[in-house]
């Protein structure tokens, strides 16, 4: 166990130098996770310390040459390890830790700001994600755009399972509970992209139930956010595709200007999305064709059951539509 | 009797045989003794952490690369809930008692446990409830919502198949027999000690088994409550969960974590009980701080139950709430460090070996104390919200679990070994096992730790490339696979050891506790003789006690007249009071752990008439067990006892049946408080709930078949207080007066509750009600039942004034039954309106 302790060790810490990622919660981009950041590598070393130390004193206790204590050295060894070690060093460590935990977690719910908070509404279905922007009057599906530097309150509800929002970079995560609105306070620090995904398990489609973050500077967002309240003009070539989207998906999905669905993903800008199991890239007609000739069976059984009636040629007039539709 | 000539002790021990020992063949489906239903736990646990640990290793080779698609996640969802299930319900729990079941009565010096027939109705129960929980995987229909089956996920709106089905009832029935070790361990510890083995002179290990069978006690209620609602939302329709009719599904995590957080130190502490008890043997000197320890043990015991809201940091609880459980799961580290440093000092203090158990209790310090530090780091609310439900959480509690349950289970395995084989294990091998399991383990799940910090959650059965968690799944599965091999070699390595191991000498380790003054292996008896025991280490004490136990130089000597016997004893002082007499081997809780499995499954079948006819069936034969007590021909007819002998505990007033009844009693209120808190509960935080504008129980119905039950009580105890007095004129037609009355109250029962206007599928308020009332008519039928059942064991002689013991038990039956009765009449008919005034 000598040789070997030191060793896995060092091959942890090894690994921990290549700790980014766009989910990493240990390349922090807002100041909840970040503050969550420091508690860890606070408490990484100094439980580090304390198990180097606990192993060490049992090694060397283990090998110790010499008579045996006597009674009363017993005693007072006992009395000393047990009073030293079982009380003091716990109780020591607690309060330091409560202290800085529980004025922690106070700030991370309140994340006061000079702003007032933008809220968005975190619709939690089976298995993606619907942001809504009630001040704006703007949803979006699987894509949260949130501007730089401004306190986000996420309002999260669900009307099936429990699942939990998580955004690790930007801070902790928060249960959706049918019944209930949860909320969660945000704000980044850093402009780019970024995944969040569900955190509780919530069944088959529970592993793709990811969202992109996209953290735009206040103008950008402005700019963004004004583009997503104009209503969708559709060009007079896609016409035809427009009404057979009428016929068969409007019912279910929404387009600004044009359709008013519920129940499904909004696709006023679906070719800046990442597609549902192959995240790192955009939809493109092509992607989108695939889609609806062979919905995932596993996952989209709904559209499954709206597209079967629908031709090739009809597949490929929607497609090219909804490839023109970008935030 | 004592004897020295060789050819008389045969004989002695011939004798002993002919009453205690084990038949075989077909019979031996009948044995009751400890020492073998132990060693069938033990098995049949090892052969469900395979099976757990094969899953495991689905699951980590589906994980070692991004995009992997071995398993499609129906089937992923199936192995990850069924290897939770598995390993804690069919393995780590059931492990843990069969250990505890086949070593306390020899470390208490008696020859069984105080209810054998119970401990094999256990058995059973396990090893069915195991088998149809196991039969779903096969059928590809297990279920798939979690181990923690969190509603509404778990309902059958999102899970319409069986799969939830098999976990609530195959669980359910499972924890019968949890529950039935629990209660059996606390009596034999606190009632069947022998002479003199006061309680500061249990084995500290004693010690641990009665805090963890308490806890078990407890702790397994709430889930059985929360499975039976549960699996009433499902079949029934009754919206315990259901937001929209007045539930709420946070109630089933509260349910499920009142049970779950002290499970995990229901596994802890037998474990921490198996160190403390090899540390001192491998350094040759008393455990350090024994007092300090037994402190340690029951503040864990106590704290355990005050942490279950840690598991819910991110349901939104208001943060002051969440502040006050993360301080106590804090504090829990305090009683963990005092036995930690305990054991240091121990070994600061002696002169420790590395033998093979040894290693594996320092393995166990390792993991655990690292996996206790990561647990401390949970605690802290801030830190949870962001890794709660990661990986890292994984990597925690396998260092813990594995850690804090497997090493010291293992260390206890191979120290124990020769005490169940009679044979020594090879050390070499022993040693390769270890290191395997030891670096596998560590492989894996450190470098856990760190997929969850860099983002990945739970039961996520596959992950895309790109997020920086390839490289560390790839080496926790191949941590994982190490681990395997280092498992497969310890196995085998205990294989070999019964064909090929060294024979066992006499105490080979050198241990002071009693359970070594036996031969190895065992005979179904323990001990031939029962010696006294006013010391913590007896065998370092009197070295020899073996042979004079053997000898017949001690108590409880004679056989010939056929029973079987072990000390009764004041549960302080450990002075003898009564010999308790066992029960032989006996169908009955075979045939009724097969009727309860018919049960369970024509439940999953949707058989519920069938289901109804076999309840009834697995009632008539327990009554029929039940028959078969007290001055039964069965049982103990012949009174007669040695001269100088304290009398049968069945011609006493305060037998083990007694203390029996008590502690089942705990059990069945702890789930009765778990209902309470489920009605104050949806009250005071279900989002829709309701009260109906008139309440649709009768008030004044209801109160008036209270009257006939509270005389009832009144009357039956007016009976025993005379028993105790030994006047027993017209005992029988008492006990039918009191029976009839109780029917009296069982009819106004029934007609209050079919004349009510309640809709149970319609709203939560009146599924809770309902729930109660069909508890209330259980207790009062049973309370009638068991009444009726006196009356006729008084015209038959099995039971009066020389065999006083057992109405004494039916009164605490019948006090519970009428105090349920007017608690529920105050929650459900005065509190609700007295709320609107306020």
């Amino acid at each position: 166990m000598r040789w070997c302790t030191p060793l896995v060790w060092l091959s942890t810490l090894g690994l921990i130098g290549g700790c980014s990622g766009p989910q990493s919660a240990l390349e922090p981009a807002g100041p909840a996770a970040d503050i969550i950041a420091w508690l860890w590598w606070g408490m990484f070393a100094f439980f580090t310390l304390v198990l180097l130390v606990m192993t060490g004193l049992w090694l060397y206790a283990m090998q110790r040459r010499g008579e045996p204590a006597k009674a009363e050295d017993a005693e007072r060894i006992t009395s000393r390890w047990i009073i030293g070690g079982g009380l003091i060093l716990p109780l020591i460590s607690i309060a330091i830790l409560l202290a800085a935990g529980i004025p922690a977690g106070q700030y991370l719910i309140t994340l006061p700001s000079d702003k007032t908070p933008l809220r968005i509404d975190a619709h939690a279905h089976r298995w993606w994600w619907e942001f809504s922007y009630p001040d704006a009057g703007i949803t979006t599906a699987s894509q949260l755009t949130i501007p730089v530097n401004t306190p986000i309150a996420i309002h999260g509800h669900t009307d099936n399972v429990i699942h939990a929002f998580w955004v690790p970079r930007l801070g902790g995560k928060i249960d959706l509970i049918p019944g209930r609105v949860n909320t969660l306070r945000l704000q980044a620090s850093q402009t780019g992209l970024m995944r969040g995904q569900c955190a509780e398990f919530c069944g088959t489609g529970h592993a793709h139930m990811v969202f992109q973050v996209q953290v735009l500077s206040e103008s950008d967002f402005a700019a963004w956010q004004q583009r997503q309240q104009q209503a969708i003009r559709v060009a007079a070539e896609h016409e035809p595709a427009v009404q057979t989207f009428h016929t068969h998906c409007a019912q279910c999905h929404s387009v600004r200007g044009v359709s008013n669905g519920s129940g499904g993903p909004d696709l006023s800008g679906i070719a800046s999305r990442p597609l549902m199991l192959l995240p790192h890239q955009r939809h493109t007609s092509t992607s989108i064709e695939q889609w609806l000739q062979t919905p995932h069976p596993r996952f989209d059984s709904e559209t499954r059951a709206a597209t079967s009636a629908l031709t090739p040629s009809a597949r490929e007039r929607i497609a090219a539509w909804l490839e023109t539709l970008t935030e | 009797m004592s004897t020295e000539d060789p050819q008389a002790a045969q004989d002695f021990h011939h004798q002993f045989d002919k009453v205690w020992g084990n038949p075989r063949g077909l019979l031996a489906l009948t044995i009751v003794n400890h020492t073998t239903i132990g060693l069938r736990f033990l098995i049949t646990g090892g052969v469900f952490f395979l099976i757990g640990g094969l899953l495991a290793m689905l699951i980590r080779t589906q994980l070692a690369l991004p995009g992997h698609d071995l398993l499609t996640p129906e089937i992923y969802n199936q192995v990850f809930t069924m290897h939770g299930t598995i390993m804690m319900f069919l393995f780590a729990v059931p492990v843990m008692e069969g250990l505890a079941i086949y070593l306390i009565p020899k470390m208490i010096g008696a020859r069984d446990l105080v209810f054998p027939r119970l401990s094999a109705f256990g058995y059973w129960c396990y090893l069915f409830g195991g088998i149809i929980l196991t039969f779903s995987l096969v059928l590809e229909i297990a279920p798939a919502s979690g181990w923690f089956m969190y509603a509404p996920l778990s309902s059958s709106v999102f899970s319409p198949g069986r799969g939830s089905d098999f976990w609530l009832l195959g669980i359910t029935f499972v924890e019968i027999s949890a529950v039935s070790a629990g209660v059996e361990l606390v009596v034999s510890i606190m009632r069947t000690r022998t002479q003199r083995m006061a309680l500061q002179h249990m084995p500290l290990f004693v010690w641990y088994i009665l805090a963890m069978a308490l806890m078990i006690v407890f702790g397994f209620p709430p889930l059985i409550l929360g499975s039976i609602l549960l699996e009433l939302e499902r079949a029934a329709g009754l919206p315990f969960f259901t937001v929209a009719s007045g539930g709420d599904p946070i109630l089933w995590q509260h349910l499920f974590w009142l049970f779950g957080h002290p499970e995990v130190y229901i596994l802890f502490l037998p474990a921490a009980g198996i160190i403390s008890t090899i540390i001192p043997i491998f350094c040759k000197r008393p455990i350090a701080g024994y007092r300090w320890i037994v402190l340690a043990i029951i503040t864990t015991g106590f704290i355990s139950f005050g942490l279950w809201v840690h598991h819910m940091f991110t349901v939104g609880i208001p943060h002051l709430a969440q502040a006050f459980f993360s301080a106590a799961s804090m504090m829990v580290a305090i009683p963990t460090a005092i036995q930690v440093f305990a054991w240091l000092a121990t070994i600061w203090n002696g002169r420790p070996v590395y033998e093979p158990p040894m290693l594996w209790a320092l393995g166990f310090l390792f993991i655990f104390v690292a996996g206790g530090l990561t647990g401390v780091m949970l605690a802290l609310v801030p830190f949870d919200w962001q890794v709660h439900d990661t990986h890292f959480v994984v990597a925690h509690f396998h260092f813990v679990l594995v850690g804090g349950m497997l090493f010291p289970l293992m260390a206890g395995i191979y120290y124990w070994l020769p005490h169940f084989s009679g044979r020594m294990v090879n050390r070499s091998r022993a040693r390769w096992g270890f290191w395997l399991v030891f670096i596998g383990f560590n492989l894996t799940f450190i470098v856990m730790h760190v997929t969850g910090l860099l983002g990945m959650p739970r039961r996520v059965y596959t992950y895309e490339a790109g997020l920086g968690w390839d490289i560390p799944n790839l080496i926790s599965s191949v941590g994982s696979f190490i681990m395997a091999a280092g498992v497969a070699t310890c196995l085998l390595d205990i294989f070999l050891h019964f064909r090929f191991g060294e024979r066992a000498k006499r105490n080979p380790w050198g241990a002071d506790t009693l359970e070594w003054s036996t031969s190895l292996p065992p005979s179904a008896y323990n001990f031939a003789t029962l010696p006294e025991c006013a010391t913590r280490h007896p065998l370092w004490d009197t070295p020899d006690l073996q042979t004079t136990i053997e000898q017949g130089h001690h108590d409880l000597a004679t056989i010939d007249h056929g029973r079987r016997e072990t000390w009764g004893s004041d549960p302080v002082t450990g002075k003898v009071r009564e010999i308790v007499h066992l029960p032989g081997n006996s169908w009955l809780p075979f045939y009724g752990a097969l009727a309860t499995a018919g049960v369970c499954i024509s439940l999953l079948c949707k058989f519920y008439w069938v289901a109804l006819a076999m309840a009834l069936v697995s009632l008539a034969l327990l009554l029929r067990w039940s028959w078969e007590n007290g001055a039964h021909p069965r049982a103990a007819p012949n009174a007669e006892v040695v001269e100088g002998d304290p009398p049968l505990h069945s011609r006493t007033h305060d037998g083990p049946g007694l203390w029996g009844m008590m502690v089942t009693l705990l059990a069945n209120s702890s789930l009765f408080l778990s209902l309470l808190f489920g009605w104050f509960y949806l009250w005071t935080v279900a989002p829709a709930w309701q009260f109906p504008e008139h309440n649709p129980i009768n008030w004044l119905a209801l109160m008036l078949t209270g009257v006939p039950l509270t005389i009832a009580v009144i009357w039956f105890v007016g009976v025993v207080r005379r028993l105790r007095r030994e006047l027993t004129d017209h005992l029988q037609q008492h006990l039918w007066g009191i029976s009839a009355l109780g029917l009296v109250h069982l009819i106004g029962l029934v007609a209050t509750l079919s004349a009510s206007p309640l809709t149970p599928q319609a709203s939560a308020h009146d599924a809770v009600i309902s729930v109660m009332l069909w508890y209330q008519l259980l207790h009062s039928g049973l309370a009638v039942i068991l009444t009726a059942l006196q009356a006729l064991r008084v015209r038959k002689g099995y039971v009066g004034k020389m065999a006083p013991y057992e109405p004494v038990v039916v009164e605490r039956w019948w006090v519970y039954t009428a105090g349920v009765f007017w608690i529920i009449y105050a929650v459900v008919i005065v509190l609700p309106p007295l709320w609107e005034l306020a």
